[in-house]
């Protein structure tokens, strides 16, 4: 092999072109499916509408966008008591709720699998994360059941004596805590996976080595094995939260009353309606919200490889 | 595109008397509304009927329509008929149905349905075509009301699919009230007693109507200060009640005890309701016919043909198929939204037992229509106001 052929640098047989190309795929990707879409909200939240139909009319032409529709939405955000507030707070409570539930639980899971498993953490992690090849919905819809006045859980709870068989739990009737469970039920797999990823990669060795130095159990997990694992938890909190700040339909399946309105419900319900304006606004402070988080992990990783390097 | 129907429709509605302005103070032109005192007769200028004696396209028939609201069996029965198949594309909502139609309407050749609200936008938009009665023998056999409806007069654009009034139901075994017996039935929406049983249907005109309803106020109101009213009683129900909303609430029977809902849906509550209970367990009322004789809205829904279809004959024939009397009766008895066709009237449905006795009260006659009023087409801006104070009330859930 011609020295620097694997690597591309200087000298090698390709072309100049050659490993960059290995980009284009990925660009064009983005450049269809991200960019061009994010410019079409960009040309709704800021464009016209139609004024009989009420349709969005997008324009394309930066210099001619109003702002004035976006600016009336973002007020109603910082408005006390407006359903936009109302709803980001929901959405905010929700899903730090059900993230941290994701991490209580995923965590455990992750650490048992990787160090406690043995010659059955493969079949152990395919039990954990086999119900989540059922579609989302289906899931949904089972807990529809399950949750129901005379349902299984109620039934559960009554045997226990903590229920009152002749008043059940309402717990379908717009309870935040069940959405919560809900979102937590259906992003944990996306929590436990890198959490394994991470704990599964940190050697025994560097374990035994703080054993013999005379830490106990308790300590060598506080001092080695949860910071270890700091960015696997950062990724999981990561993986997890995001889709869960855009989910709607948990919330329509298990609650679907306004005291539970998550803001994916406003942005759904805006598009289907004859408001796409306000629809479009709301995705695009949404995502300059999600922003924030995803730029302290990258900074986080970037720090974390910087340290590794040295 | 959005903005390619907008021009022609604005020079459309420019040449009619009203107009109104725009926040920007450029004249927008006026919609005109269709009322029962104000009856509309649709223009054709550059969309004319289909011709007389076509032979029917080879299809695919493009349907768009709200899900499953046309018996799988019918659709293939058309299919084997008619040697094509049925593309069927969802719509959830009306106002996303006239997002689609005017992005790209002429993709399809059917819509099923159009609600009364979205018919004058769609016609004066020349979004869709004249029918030609030719290719529609079984239109004689629909209730003459639609013969020439005051929303499309000559029934030019459009032909009756279903028929339904919007009432209270409600579990008869949890809920002691009388509640047909109440001066204004619509009280068990915001009854406290009910608080978290209690479930709305779910969009800008259903949810406002509840209230406008409960008000004694006309529910096509365009007046700022009936509808604040209307959206502070919503509130306030919100806040007191935890309303659920949503218009599949035949999922929800042993859940909740009152609903607000369309009386096609009730006639297949007997398949939903709770094992072990019978469907007596479920009541009905139409306010209209109760004893404080309380406003209430009855409807129908219509078929249309957009405007550039690629199968337009195709799409008479599935029209005429369905207004069939024969197959409206076998699509009514799993649809469960009552055909306007004359041979099937309330006693032939009840010896049938499509419906079960105790629930008689949601099948309609032509001689309710009267009794009741519609949810009908509103100027652009209070149409806007509708759906906001919608979102508001119900924060998208």
């Amino acid at each position: 092999m011609p020295e620097g052929a694997g690597s591309g640098s200087r000298g090698a047989w390709f072309p100049s072109w050659f490993w960059p190309s290995f980009a284009a795929p990925a660009t064009i990707w983005l450049l269809l499916l991200f960019v061009l879409p994010f410019f079409v909200i960009l040309a709704i939240a800021f464009g016209r509408v139609d004024p009989i139909f009420l349709t969005p009319s997008p324009v394309y032409n930066p210099l001619r966008w109003d702002f004035g529709p976006f600016r009336d939405v973002l007020s109603q955000i910082f408005a006390g008591g407006s359903i936009y507030q109302s709803a980001f707070l929901h959405t905010l409570t929700f899903v730090l709720a059900a993230t941290a539930l994701c991490l209580v639980i995923g965590y455990p899971i992750a650490y048992f699998i990787a160090r406690h498993a043995g010659r059955l953490r493969t079949l152990f992690l395919v039990a954990f994360i086999a119900p989540f090849w059922i579609s989302y919905m289906m899931r949904m819809l089972a807990w529809i059941n399950l949750l129901q006045p005379n349902g299984y859980v109620n039934r559960i709870l009554g045997g226990l004596g903590l229920a009152n068989a002749d008043a059940p739990i309402q717990w379908l009737n717009g309870k935040p805590l069940t959405v919560i469970l809900g979102l937590a039920y259906g992003y944990v797999p996306f929590m436990i996976l890198p959490l394994f990823g991470v704990l599964d990669r940190i050697p025994s060795s560097t374990l035994e080595a703080a054993r013999d130095l005379g830490a106990g159990q308790v300590t060598t997990f506080l001092r080695v094995t949860l910071p270890l694992s700091r960015q696997g938890i950062l990724a999981g909190i990561i993986i997890v939260s995001l889709p869960m700040f855009g989910d709607y339909f948990t919330q329509t399946l298990l609650a679907g009353t306004r005291n539970t309105a998550m803001i994916g419900n406003l942005i759904v319900s805006s598009i289907q309606s004859s408001l796409v304006q306000t629809g479009a606004s709301l995705v695009l402070i949404l995502l300059v919200l999600l922003i924030l988080p995803m730029l302290y992990y990258l900074r986080a990783t970037a720090k974390a490889t910087e340290l590794v390097a040295r | 595109m959005a903005g390619i129907a907008t021009p022609s429709l604005a020079a459309i509605l420019a040449a009619c008397a009203g107009k109104t302005s725009t926040q920007a103070g450029s004249p927008t032109p006026a919609l005109p509304l269709a009322r029962p005192d104000n009856p509309i007769s649709l223009p054709i200028q550059d969309n004319p009927a289909i011709a007389d004696g076509l032979q029917p396209e080879a299809g695919p028939l493009k349907i768009l329509g709200y899900n499953d609201y046309i018996r799988k069996f019918i659709l293939n029965k058309f299919s084997d008929q008619f040697s094509t198949s049925v593309d069927w594309t969802i719509f959830d909502t009306p106002e996303q149905m006239v997002q689609m139609m005017q992005s790209s309407g002429s993709n399809w050749d059917l819509i099923v349905s159009v609600t009364l609200e979205n018919v004058g936008k769609l016609g004066f938009g020349h979004l869709i075509q004249p029918l030609n009665k030719s290719y529609l023998p079984n239109f004689a056999n629909v209730w003459k009301v639609f013969q020439s409806p005051f929303y499309d007069v000559g029934a030019q654009f459009t032909a009756p699919y279903t028929v339904y009034s919007t009432g209270i139901g409600w579990r008869n075994d949890r809920v002691s009230e009388d509640i047909p017996a109440m001066d204004n039935p619509y009280d068990i929406l915001w009854d406290p007693k009910y608080t978290g049983q209690v479930h709305l249907l779910n969009g800008s005109r259903d949810t406002l109507a509840a209230a406008l309803l409960r008000m004694g106020a006309d529910v096509n109101t365009s007046d700022p200060a009936v509808l604040d009213q209307a959206k502070q009683m919503l509130l306030d129900g919100v806040a007191a009640m935890n309303w659920k909303f949503d218009h599949t609430d035949y999922s929800e029977l042993g859940t909740f005890d009152v609903h607000q809902t369309w009386s096609g849906q009730v006639s297949y509550y007997q398949y939903y309701l709770p094992k072990g209970l019978p469907i007596t367990a479920f009541s009905y009322v139409w306010p209209p016919k109760a004893a404080g004789k309380k406003p209430g809205i009855i409807t129908n829904d219509v078929f249309a043909i957009p405007k550039g279809a690629k199968s337009p004959v195709l799409a008479h024939k599935m029209i005429d198929h369905v207004l069939d009397p024969s197959n409206a009766a076998v699509n009514y008895a799993y649809e469960g939204f009552q055909p306007p066709i004359t041979s099937i009237t309330p006693e032939s449905i009840l010896a049938d037992e499509l419906v079960p006795k105790n629930l008689s009260n949601i099948l309609i006659t032509e001689e309710d229509f009267p009794l009741g009023v519609q949810e009908l087409e509103l100027a652009p801006a209070v149409n806007q106001l509708y759906q906001q104070i919608y979102q508001e009330v119900t924060g998208g859930a």
